[in-house]
């Protein structure tokens, strides 16, 4: 399925990078040079209206703090982010206010991201206050009753005066789900929205973000570990290691004819329910180096079995296949 | 080699007493790698608990029995019980990441170990040390390392040398692969595998994750909502499940050869509360199969094959679909 979404890009992230200084002793200061932790070191991605775009990859290769400047809850080293063609870096304030309505993040924790002693109805009903959004109370309680049948939790008055504690971990990230669509958002940025969750509720939330998805014809950056939620929640794949995109393309081309070699080996590590599959060899040895020390040219080559000569300079992401790129020499669709 | 025979482990809350493991049974067999799989809350954690007998004080075990080598562990005093926890049935908790000792190097934290069960010499312990870090893939010239110097796979390691260190029989092993990648999950448990061959251990897995159970287990203990709903070889638990509640989580997992077409199902409802009153079959209510004998009358634990064992009243009707 390619990409339902029209062409106009909704978001425009360009040689994206950020650094974090590692805090040394002031002596050792003084003789080293300054170390930095590349958590994303250039990245390059363009998100369609309407789309569902996935990040995945694992611990540490920069999928999070890509998503927080996104929400400018860190600012870039280095790169520019526009939404809606407007430079997210260059707002005052006040735009800067305005334009975080559009986008709302929902976290992967259901049970630490609701304050425990609000009741539902406050929780939902906090970033239409803060932002002015409602005349009265009237039109307050409107809203919120409307988001909670949305979201499924129905009869939608039985749930305003309850306290998280009361709600099973499904029915909490529902909660979330409201919150975040209460003031009607045009992106939701997930972080791991379903990792917490049993697995027989996960497909029952996954199910409800892509019935909302299309209701309200929103566009989603869906982070995460585990491909096989990406691939069904998604349209399209980026696959990061190391601070890197390393391919990006439709989810089905991604996961049925991936091309790097990282792709591939996450593909085979996915955990699965089939015996035959017992003890197959995943095809990489270690792993991730820290971010301190990057290898030199194409990040994956220490651990690649295909690597040669070439891999030493620093690989570009180039054509595969119809919108699917990745950035390996010697590219291979043929799996 | 481990008979855990009808353990009821109660835990104590304001809103009554929350029956967390209610008649549990199994076997745990010489040389094999048991499964104890469910969901959050099954109890899975209690019966692990019970059987080393470190339950937080509003637990209590309130009948049953757990047989090892001949002798109730329950009925055992602390002091004896101590000889048998780490020395005989060592544990690898979940969480595992963040339970070593920060400010201690990891050899120590492993001779700790060593030296609260019997009299070993320094020398003794500097050797075990070189062929458990061997034995687990680490480089032994790390062991003076503090454990911030090692990523999260290695710590994984390291733990796993730490409950080897003992020489046990038993290792139980809560969630030991949860909070890794996917690729770091694949090489922890495939070392599962060499070590158990290796150390001639057996071994208790606690996991959520019926895939993780697929890869390594022989056996699989499923549970739900403080029961044992089906017991089986793991070819007849993932090719023919009989039990409705493991029917419906196996199809509930998100499978990468399942066409996007194809909807993911779920099952609807969630777990009773434990602390109220529970209907005999407590998986009724989301089961698609329940009638009123399952809201009356407890299921019991039938064998429906020489390897499994189901708890369902239509199990015959349901093995022939």
């Amino acid at each position: 399925m390619i990409s339902r979404g029209s062409s106009e890009p909704l978001i425009i992230i360009k040689d994206l990078k950020k650094w974090y200084p590692i805090r040394k002793k002031f002596l050792t200061k003084l003789r080293a040079e300054d170390e930095y932790v590349h958590a994303v070191d250039g990245v390059t991605i363009e998100m369609r209206k309407g789309e569902a775009l996935a990040l995945v990859g694992e611990s540490g290769c920069g999928k999070t703090t890509l998503a927080r400047m996104l929400l400018r809850l860190v600012d870039p080293t280095e790169g520019i982010i526009t939404f809606k063609g407007r430079d997210l870096f260059a707002l005052n304030k006040r735009e800067l206010r305005k334009i975080r309505t559009q986008m709302q993040p929902v976290f992967q924790d259901p049970y630490a991201s609701l304050d425990p002693k609000q009741t539902i109805l406050q929780i939902i009903s906090e970033p239409l206050r803060v932002n002015n959004l409602v005349k009265d109370r009237k039109q307050m309680f409107d809203r919120v009753t409307a988001v909670l049948s949305s979201v499924g939790l129905a009869p939608p008055k039985s749930f305003l005066d309850k306290f998280p504690y009361e709600l099973s971990g499904g029915q909490r990230q529902r909660v979330a789900l409201a919150r975040a669509l209460v003031i009607q958002p045009s992106l939701i940025i997930f972080d791991e929205p379903v990792s917490m969750l049993d697995v027989s509720i996960r497909a029952e939330i996954l199910g409800l973000m892509l019935k909302l998805k299309q209701e309200f014809g929103l566009t989603y950056l869906f982070i995460t570990h585990d491909l096989a939620v990406a691939r069904y929640i998604s349209d399209r794949m980026a696959v990061m290691y190391l601070g890197r995109v390393v391919e990006i393309g439709p989810a089905e081309d991604v996961c049925l004819t991936p091309a790097h070699p990282y792709t591939k080996a996450l593909l085979l590590a996915l955990p699965t329910t089939d015996l035959e599959k017992r003890g197959t060899d995943i095809g990489i040895r270690g792993e991730v180096p820290d971010a301190t020390h990057i290898p030199a040219g194409c990040r994956f080559r220490p651990r690649c079995q295909h690597a040669f000569e070439k891999c030493m300079i620093d690989p570009e992401l180039k054509r595969v296949g119809d919108d699917h790129y990745a950035a390996c020499y010697l590219p291979d669709t043929s799996a | 080699m481990l008979r855990v025979d009808d353990l009821r482990t109660f835990y104590r809350t304001r809103q009554g007493l929350l029956k967390a493991v209610d008649g549990v049974s199994f076997n745990l067999e010489k040389g094999e790698i048991l499964g104890l799989v469910g969901e959050s809350a099954c109890g899975k954690t209690t019966v692990a608990l019970s059987i080393i007998r470190l339950l937080p004080s509003v637990a209590e075990v309130m009948g049953g029995r757990i047989l090892f080598q001949g002798d109730d562990l329950l009925g055992k005093t602390e002091r004896a019980m101590r000889d048998v926890r780490w020395g005989k049935i060592s544990i690898i908790f979940q969480g595992a990441l963040n339970s070593l000792n920060p400010v201690l190097p990891v050899k120590e934290q492993i001779a700790e170990a060593m030296k609260a069960h019997g009299n070993v010499t320094g020398a003794e312990v500097d050797a075990t040390i070189t062929r458990l870090f061997k034995a687990v893939g680490l480089d032994p010239e790390r062991r003076s390392n503090y454990p911030h110097e090692f990523s999260g796979g290695m710590k994984q390691r390291i733990m796993i040398a730490m409950a080897l260190a003992c020489n046990p029989e038993i290792v139980i092993a809560d969630e030991p692969t949860t909070a890794l990648d996917v690729i770091v999950q694949r090489q922890i448990l495939e070392l599962i595998r060499t070590l158990r061959d290796e150390f001639h251990i057996s071994m208790i897995l606690i996991t959520h994750d019926l895939s993780v159970v697929a890869q390594l287990c022989d056996r699989a203990v499923i549970m739900y909502a403080g029961k044992v709903v089906e017991i089986g070889d793991i070819h007849r638990i993932f090719e023919s499940p009989t039990h409705p509640y493991t029917r419906a989580l196996l199809k509930s997992i998100p499978k990468m050869e399942v066409a996007k077409t194809r909807e993911l199902s779920y099952i609807p409802g969630s777990v009773p509360d434990l602390a109220g009153p529970v209907p005999a079959c407590r998986f009724y209510g989301r089961c698609p199969y329940g009638q009123k004998v399952c809201q009356d009358v407890e299921p019991r634990l039938d064998q429906t094959y020489p390897d499994s064992f189901v708890a369902c009243h239509f199990w015959r009707h349901l093995s022939e679909r």
